[in-house]
């Protein structure tokens, strides 16, 4: 299978995992966000590196609801 | 169940507000995605990447190769998902003094449970049904076009799993002050099931079990237990609601 064959397999995974990235990121740079620990820097990784699972992680667990 | 109408809406309204449902449709319907996907192309990948004798080794991949992953990521970070939605639905609340605030109205301690349960089993199941439909969609797509019904009853049977999960982690929330003993409470119980899933004679009445019953009705095959797994997990949520409510109904908030 070529690249051209599989990207329209892949594009919509690509294309979710972005959108995910993308509403944690947003929520997190919220600038009355307070998150758990109070490093933004380390939630931004576990988003950014985290694949599908970090965004997961940060929006159940990172956040410190007002 | 006094109030449980608006209590419920409420707790559904706070899923969407919280981002939670999006990300929990977004995560399932990525890895319904996904499973199929890695069936299909990672003999390939090892068959390029590998030596010919061990290229030679690799099967061919199969339709019940895509169920098999699909069961297997999904149920994973399902039970990820179930634990993270459960754990300070009511242990937070507790911490930081607003179940006190909530049950100060006309609301029954019940329904405030049952308007939790509920909204946290709504989850869930709007994340397995959107990783279903595109599970089946790429299965089809990728391999062959498998019976809809018996794909849609794998798709529930994955959500009974989930629930029963959840609703330890839950037991464990209402019990404990702190999200972290609710989790650690839900990682337990799922320690404890899959122990149990192990003993043979017992082991297909376990969520694991509903796996199997899944897989056979996903591929059109006849199920060697149902019935039995399916009423055994649905008492077992009910059994651990009414443990976590009548434990709660003694709690000085």
């Amino acid at each position: 299978m070529t690249l051209q064959e599989a990207l329209p397999l892949i594009l919509p995974l690509l294309a979710l995992q972005l959108i995910l990235i993308g509403i944690s990121l947003w929520d997190l740079t919220r600038p009355d966000r307070r998150v758990k620990g109070g490093n933004k820097w380390v939630w931004g990784l576990v988003i950014v590196f985290g694949e599908l699972i970090g965004p997961l992680v940060y929006l159940f667990v990172g956040r410190e609801e007002s | 169940m006094t109030g449980l109408g608006p209590l419920l809406g409420k707790e559904l309204r706070e899923q969407w507000r919280t981002k939670r449902l999006l990300v929990v449709l977004i995560v399932f319907a990525a890895f319904g995605i996904a499973s199929p996907l890695l069936a299909k192309y990672t003999p390939e990948l090892i068959r390029a990447l590998a030596s010919d004798e061990l290229a030679n080794a690799v099967p061919p991949p199969t339709t019940a190769d895509a169920v098999d992953q699909f069961l297997k990521n999904v149920g994973q970070t399902g039970v990820l998902a179930a634990i993270l939605l459960a754990m300070g639905s009511v242990a937070l609340d507790k911490e930081r003094g607003i179940a006190a605030l909530f049950l100060t109205k006309p609301a029954s301690r019940g329904a405030y449970l049952l308007a939790k349960l509920l909204a946290i089993a709504a989850t869930l199941l709007a994340g397995t049904l959107a990783a279903t439909a595109v599970g089946y969609g790429y299965t089809g797509w990728l391999f062959e076009t498998l019976p809809v019904g018996g794909y849609a009853a794998m798709g529930l049977l994955l959500f009974l799993q989930l629930l029963v999960y959840a609703a330890l982690t839950f037991l464990g929330s209402t019990l404990a002050r702190s999200s972290l003993v609710a989790a650690a409470f839900g990682i337990a119980g799922l320690a404890l099931v899959a122990f149990i899933g192990a003993l043979p004679a017992v082991g297909s009445y376990t969520p694991g079990g509903l796996s199997e019953a899944g897989r056979a009705l996903a591929l059109g095959q006849q199920p060697e237990r149902l019935i039995g797994p399916v009423a055994t997990n649905l008492a077992t949520v009910i059994a651990i609601f009414v443990v976590a409510w009548w434990a709660f109904r003694r709690q000085e908030l």
